[in-house]
């Protein structure tokens, strides 16, 4: 109890518990909402990409976290896209090598990664001021907070659109397919009414932003 | 300046770094990209012929029981057990290529599995046609019936449901899936387009007609008239008569492929060709001096003639394995020529528009003997004409691929001037937008209008159908079969430009007086004139005694033409008469004397009975010639009259 009680207060917890839950990318900063959009529809492709997202949001805030001092702040965007660029493409060649099968499935959505607003944020919110260790930690924190809430709005995109969860049958014979779940609007919907939701319980409003930190 | 400098450096070692890091990881992971990118074809083309394999032995398991052949750039992937064979298409689906592996049955028709290997459609939507289920929904299909997608509830041979949502991606997958078939189908079927292109020169060559590189494709499509039955292709010389067709069994070192030249009776060898072979002692095989040894000798009912064997081929087996191909091949064709139907079934529809193009009336029940006693069919190679018996307006058949939404397909009546239109039919179509095309409102703008030397008139376009886009397609369709029709026809023997010449002897044979003034009333007022495809026959209305004109080129100074007069029985020479020839010492033979000879003469099976030989001309060279002449031309006008009296 102790222990858990010190552990609140160690920087690396404060940071995971800022990434996943308080500054949620999706949920609260609401970034990185194309992607969000665009796999949600299967659980396995929500997952795949969460992968995707969480290594590459971890090694380029590290990256840029050791250049910290050195890059010029007149090209300090230019270079969080190379870095970016260049560890969504070693991932890239990764997978195609080693798990050719994964590779597959998410091929079309490894080249969003560069786009994703949220590797992009982290890098000029976080790595460039603080050092390598807790921009690992940091990048972590927030590929996973995008990676659950992914989860979870897959989960009812794809039982309502298909039936299904992870391509397993949990629903019966009678059942009739939501196509527009399957659409975009319906992740625009079930996405809109999660964070509607989240903000709701959390008493989380605009304006407010200020309490948390 | 110092501050840019640092920027300089900066950018200049970033680019550095990164392009370092892509090039390292590009080079471990290279090969087994590669590798794996291979794989996953190795793995679809085994997925597809149902062959165990694991990621392990994949490359082994592919080589054992996959060949693969490429033909003209094309790709096949065959199994050496089941005869299945794959290929791969690739083509534009909604957001990128869609690049995957067709598997077919052996009969090349049946789709047996559809795997894709790399698409970008929209996950979920689009993406579905990459999944398993669906693709499951193809297999089974007829693809050479043409795909085509429905909303639900696809039950027909060639009916394939659609992806909910995604009704591009669905489109543009079946349009691939058919274009590609048809890539691949003629290259799988008829080889390669050298192949093609050797096939046509051996057919020709067999049947003795002149071409030239340029005008091959023209004077094949002229003389040769190309019948499909039961799976076996026969080239037929419209004006012998002569019949080829292309072989290809297993040689003693491989395939070999050919073409076989038979006379009109189907027994008797004129040439052999060989196109494609595998031998290497047996190589002589091509040759001409081998071949040549076959001509004239008759292959039924089982061949057996003592050839020179090749000199080198070991034991004789590439000779013996030839005797068998030849054999085996003509068997299998044997068949199929003996119940070849006499003319190629017209369809329905077809025969009711060539009516309604005259204008003669008809009922269901009695269309095909209307038909029969009003139209006379002219062929000419490939092409086939229509005539009307009583106004000699000329209908046709044509059948072009560039509609705007598909094939166009009808029929075409022209006036005897072969220019002006009568009326034009649509009979098959894909417009949608331009549907307006086949209806008579539409078509009957076209009547009156002349075709030569291009159609083009203003008509007034398709209400709907896209900025003319069909009615654009409709008038290119018109020129291009029109030129192409106008070619054929005029290179059909006219019948009515029967010169003086003829029309005496045709008379003189049958015995009938005439003056130089009434000799064509004469003529038109005794005699029935029939046709069978080029063949002409002119019947005596009261004797029934027939004659036909002959004319053949390998007299012994050159073509020999005249008219031969049988008796009913199509049997008995009645009167035999030579218009021109070129013989010079055997002169003669153009003689009364000399032909009356003939008079009562049985010429069936094969003319052959003592005879004065021509005094002076050359060891009975001429004469030789002459009963060859009689012969040969008796054979193929023979085959004909049998057609037309069936």
């Amino acid at each position: 109890m102790k222990k858990w009680i010190r552990m609140k207060y160690t920087k690396w917890y404060n940071i995971l518990k800022d990434g996943i839950a308080m500054n949620n990318p999706i949920a609260i900063a609401v970034l990185g909402i194309c992607s969000a959009l665009a796999v949600t529809n299967r659980v396995e492709n929500a997952i795949a990409m969460g992968i995707g997202v969480t290594f590459v949001v971890m090694m380029s805030s590290a990256m840029i976290s050791l250049l910290r001092n050195y890059i010029p702040a007149k090209v300090r965007m230019v270079t969080y896209m190379v870095v970016i660029s260049t560890f969504v493409i070693i991932f890239q060649f990764a997978l195609q090598a080693y798990f050719p099968a994964i590779a597959d499935s998410l091929d079309a959505y490894v080249g969003l990664i560069i786009t994703n607003c949220i590797v992009m944020g982290r890098a000029e919110a976080f790595a460039v001021k603080n050092p390598a260790r807790y921009s690992l930690i940091d990048g972590f924190a927030s590929g996973m907070g995008y990676m659950l809430v992914l989860i979870a709005v897959a989960s009812v995109r794809e039982i309502l659109a298909f039936g299904t969860f992870l391509n397993f049958q949990v629903v019966g014979d009678g059942w009739i397919n939501w196509v527009s779940m399957a659409m975009a609007p319906g992740g625009f919907f079930v996405l809109g009414l999660m964070i509607w939701g989240i903000r709701e319980l959390t008493k989380n409003f605009e304006g407010q932003v200020g309490e948390v930190e | 300046m110092s501050k840019n400098l640092k920027l300089m450096i900066f950018v200049l070692l970033m680019g550095l770094i990164t392009s370092g890091l892509l090039l390292g990881a590009s080079a471990i992971t290279h090969d087994r990209i590669e590798l794996n990118r291979d794989a996953k074809l190795k793995g679809a083309v085994l997925d597809g012929f149902e062959i165990a394999y694991t990621s392990f032995n994949i490359h082994e398991v592919f080589a054992e029981n996959v060949t693969i052949s490429e033909i003209d750039d094309f790709v096949f992937y065959i199994d050496d057990t089941s005869g299945r064979v794959a290929y791969e298409f690739i083509g534009g689906g909604l957001w990128g290529d869609i690049y995957g592996l067709v598997t077919l049955e052996a009969d090349f028709e049946t789709i047996a599995w559809i795997t894709i290997l790399k698409q970008e459609e929209t996950p979920g939507l689009g993406g579905v046609v990459a999944e398993r289920p669906y693709l499951n929904n193809f297999v089974g299909k007829k693809i050479d019936q043409n795909l085509e997608y429905v909303r639900s509830n696809a039950t027909g041979d060639n009916q394939v449901d659609m992806i909910t949502g995604a009704t591009g991606t669905t489109a543009s997958f079946i349009t691939m899936l058919n274009a590609s078939y048809q890539a691949h189908k003629p290259i799988w079927t008829g080889g390669s387009s050298l192949f093609q292109t050797n096939l046509k020169k051996a057919v020709l060559d067999g049947f003795n007609i002149g071409y030239t590189d340029e005008t091959l494709n023209t004077v094949f499509d002229i003389s040769v008239r190309v019948r499909t039955y039961l799976d076996k292709t026969f080239y037929i010389d419209t004006l012998t008569g002569a019949v080829a067709y292309q072989f290809s069994e297993e040689g003693y070192g491989g395939l070999i492929k050919g073409v076989m030249t038979l006379e009109s009776d189907f027994e008797t060898i004129m040439r052999i060709a060989i196109v494609e072979h595998g031998e290497q002692r047996g190589a002589g095989v091509i040759e001409r001096d081998y071949l040549d040894q076959y001509n004239n000798q008759k292959i039924a009912p089982e061949l057996f003639i003592t050839v020179e064997p090749l000199a080198g081929a070991t034991v004789g087996s590439t000779n013996q394995a030839m005797m068998n191909i030849l054999t085996t091949s003509y068997q299998s064709f044997l068949d199929v020529w003996n119940n070849l139907p006499e003319n190629e079934e017209i369809p329905q529809e077809y025969l009711e528009a060539i009516l309604d193009g005259f204008g003669i009336a008809y009922t269901e029940a009695n269309i095909n003997d209307v038909f029969a006693s009003n139209v006379t069919l002219k062929a000419k190679g490939s092409y086939v004409f229509f005539v009307e018996n009583a106004t000699q307006r000329i209908a046709y058949r044509y059948e072009v691929g560039s509609g705007y939404g598909g094939e166009i397909k009808g029929v075409m009546t022209l006036e005897p001037d072969f220019e002006t239109i009568v009326r034009f039919e649509i009979v098959e179509h894909h417009e949608v937008r331009g549907a307006g095309v086949a209806y008579r409102d539409y078509l009957d703008q076209y009547i009156g209008e002349k075709i030569t030397p291009e159609l083009f008139f203003p008509i007034e376009p398709l209400a709907g159908a896209t900025v003319g886009a069909t009615t654009a397609a409709v008038h290119e369709i018109l020129n291009e079969s029109y030129q192409a029709q106008k070619a054929a026809w005029d290179s059909v023997p006219e019948v009515e430009e029967l010169s003086r010449t003829y029309v005496e002897a045709i008379l003189d044979g049958f015995g009938i007086l005439y003056t130089e003034a009434n000799v064509f009333d004469v003529f038109a007022n005794k005699l029935t004139v029939k046709n069978q495809g080029s063949f002409t026959f002119y019947i005596e209305k009261t004797t029934q005694r027939v004659a036909y004109r002959y004319e053949v080129d390998n007299g012994y100074g050159g073509a020999i033409k005249g008219v031969m007069t049988l008796e009913s029985d199509f049997e008995t020479i009645v009167r035999f008469d030579i218009v021109e020839h070129h013989e010079v010492r055997g002169a003669g033979v153009a003689y009364r004397d000399y032909l009356d000879q003939y008079n009562g003469e049985k010429i069936t099976p094969a003319l052959f009975f003592p005879i004065e030989p021509l005094a002076g001309a050359t060891v009975g060279s001429t004469t030789a010639a002459v009963h060859k002449i009689l012969n040969e031309s008796y054979q193929a006008q023979k085959a004909a009259w049998t057609a037309l009296n069936e």
